[in-house]
């Protein structure tokens, strides 16, 4: 398989950096769709042995391979649903674009997580707190008498974090708007 | 895809509205996002202290370095498969030979089908379940499954949990007891698409497959354990050298002191197959008195026209799996899988033309599945189609 122009194997030091950063999302993504850890955790297992089926396989990037990723997932879980639910006709399949949607919806929610998650781990307990408070509606007014530190300092948290962020993910960050906004109008 | 790209790109969005590094351009792009839909709620609803800590808390459960090696395991395992399929290339050869001999009918039979033929993918068909009749000498019929009953049969009890049957040893365990009391006929009798397991009041246990009866007494009375088998069924037998404990099968009997051996007798069927697995078993056929005598790994196949019974070496754990939650197939016909898994799923089949139905299968499949990953496997292996019609019947063909 070829990901980002290099040619790597299912069982290299590369693939095994691509599986710890991407197994989670998938496991955890799958789990909450069927409500089931375990089928959860076969279906992420699945995916990945899945994604080596053609050996020919490339991906321009790391995140074209996710991308795909989410795809084998999600064709899996609603084909588990189905089972499970034993739908035939048209009208129960009607349910199963309610199960579409809510996937995007769920890999949003991955992805969101996943970069807080990137930017505050490592950093001080502070910005954990920060990242919280924040996600429970404080402005940084009330983040700042909460904790007892000055508003700047809530900022430089703040800030550092999103450096910390485009450090960890590097290229692989694309802040769209910046580039693509304009196609959207 | 496009739009999983675009959850990449608006979850950039949502973080750095977090961390206050959106600039006005990416506010009012992200503006614009919540006015479609629900996005709003959606917006809200992840970003949540106590959606996000409760998927902090999940993350750090994943152990990535046992789920790494787990990976490689079904690496390695699903290239072994791959392996299989190369070498059972050649029976495609054989295959399309088949195909050009049936192909004739192929068609027609297509015609007449395919209108209501589903594939496999589009199919449940549950495995079977522990349910089962039993039949009290006064006629009475007791429905058996996972549920708790209790039974009183003469004076002896039996406790039905979790799909098994226990008897209790009866007052009458001694043998003046045993000789006062009336002995009770039972009848236990599975369906299709189930199994049983069974204690009889002598403690020996019985595991009954599906579409099999087992009649016996209750307790025991007299000089032997004698019971009767129509089907498959595994005895572990508990010992007892002044009782010999005896399974008849129509004119077979297997008579034993003490062991666990596997009957397999179904009447459709034109051989009893008693294959032992521990200790040692007479078998012997009740008119002409021909008789072979098993030790373990040892299979006796019973002829039940000619009443002649041979003796074969065998390993003996494709005959016995079954009871282990396990199909397996060693070198055996698609005609002959068939008829098994058939009847733990309860469902009809047709195999189209002979050529097919003697094409040799070899392979272990868990039993308790769901049959569609038993006949994707199947369809893999031997290069062949199947499709399930009305009533989850299953069709075979090139």
């Amino acid at each position: 398989m070829r990901v980002s122009g290099k040619t790597i194997q299912y069982n290299s030091k590369e693939f095994n950096e691509i599986f710890e950063r991407l197994f989670p999302s998938m496991y955890m993504l799958a789990s909450r769709i069927l409500k089931s850890q375990e089928k959860g955790k076969d279906i992420a297992q699945e995916a990945f042995v899945k994604l080596w089926q053609k050996d020919s396989e490339e991906f321009s990037s790391e995140k074209a391979l996710q991308a795909y990723l989410y795809v084998l997932v999600k064709n899996a879980c609603i084909s588990q649903i189905r089972k499970e639910k034993n739908i035939f006709n048209t009208s129960i399949d009607e349910g199963l674009t309610v199960v579409e949607k809510s996937f995007l919806n769920e890999i949003l929610r991955e992805e969101t997580y996943k970069l807080l998650h990137e930017a505050i781990n490592e950093l001080s307990p502070q910005a954990e707190q920060v990242v919280r408070l924040t996600l429970n509606g404080y402005r940084n007014q009330d983040i700042a008498s909460e904790l007892e530190i000055t508003i700047n300092s809530v900022k430089t948290v703040k800030k550092r974090a999103y450096n910390r962020l485009r450090q960890v993910l590097g290229s692989q960050f694309v802040m769209i708007v910046l580039g693509d906004f304009y196609e959207y109008f | 895809m496009d739009e999983i790209n675009k959850q990449f790109e608006y979850s950039e969005l949502l973080a750095g509205r977090v961390l206050d590094a959106l600039t006005d351009e990416q506010k009012k792009f992200l503006m614009e996002w919540e006015q479609q839909g629900n996005n709003k709620e959606l917006r809200e609803d992840i970003l949540n202290a106590y959606s996000f800590r409760d998927w902090q808390h999940k993350l750090k459960t994943i152990d990535t370095v046992e789920e790494w090696a787990s990976f490689l395991e079904r690496m390695d395992s699903s290239s072994a498969k791959t392996d299989k399929v190369i070498k059972l290339s050649r029976m495609k050869w054989v295959s399309a030979v088949a195909a050009t001999l049936v192909v004739g009918l192929t068609v027609f039979t297509l015609f007449n089908k395919s209108s209501n033929l589903k594939p496999i993918e589009d199919i449940k068909i549950a495995p079977g379940s522990s349910h089962a009749e039993l039949v009290l000498s006064n006629g009475e019929v007791v429905d058996l499954d996972e549920s708790e009953n209790e039974i009183v049969e003469g004076v002896v009890g039996a406790k039905n949990t979790k799909g098994i049957l226990q008897y209790k040893d009866a007052l009458g365990s001694r043998a003046e007891d045993r000789v006062l009391n009336e002995a009770k006929v039972n009848t236990l009798r599975v369906p299709r698409g189930a199994e049983y397991q069974l204690v009889l009041s002598d403690g020996t246990k019985v595991w009954l497959n599906s579409d099999t009866e087992l009649t016996y007494t209750v307790p025991f009375v007299g000089s032997e354990r004698r019971v009767a088998l129509k089907g498959e069924a595994y005895f572990d037998v508990t010992p007892n050298k002044e009782l010999p404990f005896i399974v008849t099968s129509g004119t077979q009997e297997v008579q034993v002191l003490g062991t666990e051996f596997n009957v397999s007798a179904y009447s459709e069927e034109t051989h009893i197959t008693t294959t032992l697995v521990e200790g040692k078993v007479m078998v012997e056929e009740t008119y002409s008195h021909n008789q072979q005598i098993l030790s373990p790994n040892q299979q006796a196949n019973f002829d039940t026209k000619t009443k002649s019974i041979n003796k074969k070496n065998v390993d003996v754990y494709p005959y016995v799996a079954w009871k282990e939650g396990r199909f397996v197939f060693h070198n055996v016909t698609l005609e002959e899988l068939f008829s098994k898994i058939s009847k733990w799923y309860n469902v009809e089949y047709e195999i189209e033309g002979e050529k097919l139905k003697a094409l040799k299968f070899t392979g272990d499949l868990p039993r308790y599945n769901d049959m569609s990953g038993i006949l994707k496997i199947i369809e893999a292996e031997m290069s062949v189609n199947i499709q399930i019609g009305l009533n989850n019947k299953v069709y075979v063909s090139e």
